[in-house]
């Protein structure tokens, strides 16, 4: 028991300070940049408005801007001010494109998007790879297994890119079988709507399932395969267990908690990932919300869509952390 | 009597093949502790996987064969062919080292489940039934089938292991040095607790520990090993009283004895090479005894009387 509060503790201090330094880095790395927004967005306005501002005028943007970014005071107060936006008020003010709809109402409204392609495609790709890199590994001297291992070297490699760009010519557009484009009417969840949301994510996902399931077929082999070799398979074996229930009970059981240490990191990574694939298909999450918020120079959005997804990140990998005992009862008791 | 009849245990390696048990034949009398001594690397183990039927690559039984003068319950002959599908029912193994045996993520319940199907609920209660007035027996509380592995101290693990190894009163039990990884007190109790165990089910015991002590304490008969052959084989009263085998004399002569004047002698020299080319006796080398011939003609193991068997041509008396 003592062991188990030990990790809880050590998870729990974990996520804050991961959560903490992101979100610092998050704060100061535009503060460190030469030029002021506030200057840039200024000039940008007088060159468009074709007439001089008034000096009041200017003061006038001045303040206005400075409140809504939340850069006016020393830069202690702005940090703290910054960090009871994101931890207590949860708002990170107007988005400046989309004027003057508030950042956190257009998260809220892409985040189900993002999380419910990322959660199905991560556990899809983790479960579905697991299980062949599983037989392969543990069959590894087989013809069959070769095949599958290969498999997962040739696809682990092609970033996500490329493969949306495949799947994009060969199932939308030489065969069209898939749209091109996201498009899911908003209204009422219905039958017909879950059909077209299945419908509509189903090369988004496809892609990230795939690069995630090389990866995970690579690393689940070589982990079975050293688990093989362990004395307590041995054992097993020379016990006349049966090979079937050493390779779930003994083999899988074993090999698998490094796996899902590493689900939690690729649930990170994943998230760089949907960025790419959520602008190739024009899907309507957090990614495509980034993208814009870049192209438009909007740091209200951009600050709001990058600060939720360390927060999600941290948030999922905690979860993952905090199951993980149910799986290592050596974690468990003692 | 399980008998080998010119076995041949070859491993393939790079290098190409050793042959690290090289033509034995012999007869071991069943519901006896074997003891099997001998330097490391002289067969000891690979002796043990041949017998065991654990014969996988890059093991290999190049010649010969073992019969065991046993037969299954479906009335065939017990063959290394057949021997895995009565592993543990027949034929049991009990490992060096518990801790890496034993899968860390189970509890020992279902690890003493593991080795059949079961029907039904019903079926699983009774066989736990049975471990748990079995566990009592060897004074283990049935606690520990609750317990993970790692909850439990290395000679509880090493119990358990016994446990697992004789729950089904096989009528061999092969032991590599059961206990080399425990302090020395828990050694002397898992010794005990095997011993004992032997004595009520009357099984054959095949114990290998590099322990002449024990196996002056524990064994009934002993089988001497040096490079790839068996060199002498006995009773182990009249193996550790007179030896014949001019090797066998002195790893018994390493042993310490209380009040003991003399100084121990250590086992001077190494044994050769086993990739090397090797004529005549293999001990020849080390052998004060050695006269020339020993070096041309090698000794076939011999009976010479009162069970006792040695591979010498020039015995000690
Ligand atoms: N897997 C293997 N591959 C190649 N050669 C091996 C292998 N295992 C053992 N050998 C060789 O076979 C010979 C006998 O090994 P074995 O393990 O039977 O010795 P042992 O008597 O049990 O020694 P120890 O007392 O150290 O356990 C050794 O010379 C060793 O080098
Ligand atoms: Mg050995």
């Amino acid at each position: 028991m003592k062991n188990f509060l030990n990790y809880l503790w050590q998870r729990l201090l974990t996520f804050f300070v991961v959560l903490f330094i992101g979100i610092s880095v998050l704060f100061l790395l535009p503060r460190l940049m030469p030029s002021d927004p506030i200057d840039n967005y200024l000039q940008r306005l007088q060159g468009s408005a074709g007439q001089a501002l008034t000096g009041e005028q200017v003061a006038e943007i001045r303040k206005a801007l400075g409140e809504m970014y939340g850069i006016q005071g020393s830069l202690i107060d702005q940090y703290f001010g910054y960090l009871k936006r994101v931890f207590v008020s949860h708002d990170f003010g107007p988005s400046l494109a989309a004027y003057p709809k508030p950042v956190s109402e257009l998260i809220n409204l892409a985040l189900p998007w993002t999380f419910g392609l990322m959660l199905v495609s991560t556990i899809t790709a983790w479960l579905l790879g697991n299980l062949v890199g599983l037989v392969a590994g543990f069959f590894h001297n087989r013809k069959f297994a070769t095949v599958l291992e290969t498999l997962g070297i040739l696809i682990y490699p092609i970033p996500y890119y490329i493969f949306a760009f495949v799947l994009i010519i060969f199932f939308a557009f030489l065969i069209p079988a898939f749209p091109l484009t996201f498009v899911v009417m908003p209204g009422p969840v219905t039958f017909q709507k879950i059909v077209d949301i299945i419908y509509n994510s189903f090369l988004p996902a496809l892609t990230l399932i795939l690069v995630n399931f090389g990866w995970n077929v690579l690393g689940m082999k070589s982990l079975a395969y050293s688990t093989k070799e362990e004395g307590y398979v041995l054992y097993a074996r020379l016990k006349g267990v049966k090979p079937r229930r050493i390779m779930y009970n003994y083999v899988a059981r074993n090999a698998i908690l490094p796996q899902i240490t590493s689900l939690a990191l690729s649930l990170g990574s994943i998230f760089g990932g949907a960025l790419i694939t959520e602008m190739l298909f024009s899907y309507p999450g957090i990614g495509m919300l980034m993208r814009s918020a870049i192209s438009n120079g909007d740091y209200n959005l951009l600050y709001g869509t990058i600060t939720i997804t360390i927060v999600a990140v941290a948030i999922s990998t905690l979860a993952i952390d905090l199951l993980y005992p149910l799986f290592d009862p050596r974690i468990r008791h003692r | 009597m399980i008998r080998l009849k010119n076995v041949v245990g070859t491993y393939t390696t790079v290098r190409g093949t050793v042959d690290a048990l090289d033509d034995v034949t012999t007869d071991f009398q069943t519901g006896n502790i074997i003891g099997i001594a001998g330097e490391s690397g002289c067969g000891k183990s690979t002796l043990l996987k041949l017998l065991y039927g654990n014969i996988e690559y890059p093991l290999a039984m190049s010649k010969g064969m073992i019969d065991y003068g046993m037969k299954g319950p479906d009335g065939r002959d017990i063959t290394t062919e057949n021997i895995s599908e009565h592993w543990f029912k027949k034929i049991s193994y009990i490992p060096q080292s518990s801790m890496s045996s034993l899968n860390p993520v189970v509890k020992i319940r279902k690890q003493f489940l593991d080795f059949q199907d079961f029907r039904s609920r019903k079926e699983i209660d009774e066989t736990l039934e049975k471990v748990v007035a079995f566990l009592r027996e060897l004074d283990l509380t049935p606690e520990v089938l609750d317990a993970y592995p790692h909850q439990l101290s290395g000679g509880m693990r090493q119990r358990v292991m016994v446990a697992l190894g004789t729950f089904f009163q096989p009528d061999i039990i092969l032991a590599d040095e059961p206990t080399t990884a425990l302090d020395v007190v828990v050694q002397k109790g898992i010794l005990l607790l095997l011993a004992e165990l032997q004595r009520r089910m009357k099984n054959t015991m095949f114990l290998v520990t590099h322990d002449m002590g024990v196996h002056y304490q524990l064994t009934h008969k002993m089988v001497i090993m040096y490079a790839a052959k068996i060199v002498e084989t006995g009773d182990s009263e009249e193996i550790f009283s007179r030896p014949r085998h001019p090797y066998t004399k002195m790893l018994i002569e390493s042993l310490p004895r209380i009040g003991d004047a003399k100084k121990l002698q250590g086992v001077e020299g190494k044994p050769p090479s086993l990739w090397d080319e090797l004529r005549g006796c293999r001990f020849a080398p080390r052998c004060s005894r050695a006269k020339a011939e020993c070096r041309e003609r090698c000794p076939e193991l011999a009976a010479v009387g009162n069970g006792h068997s040695v591979a010498c041509l020039y015995p000690e008396s």
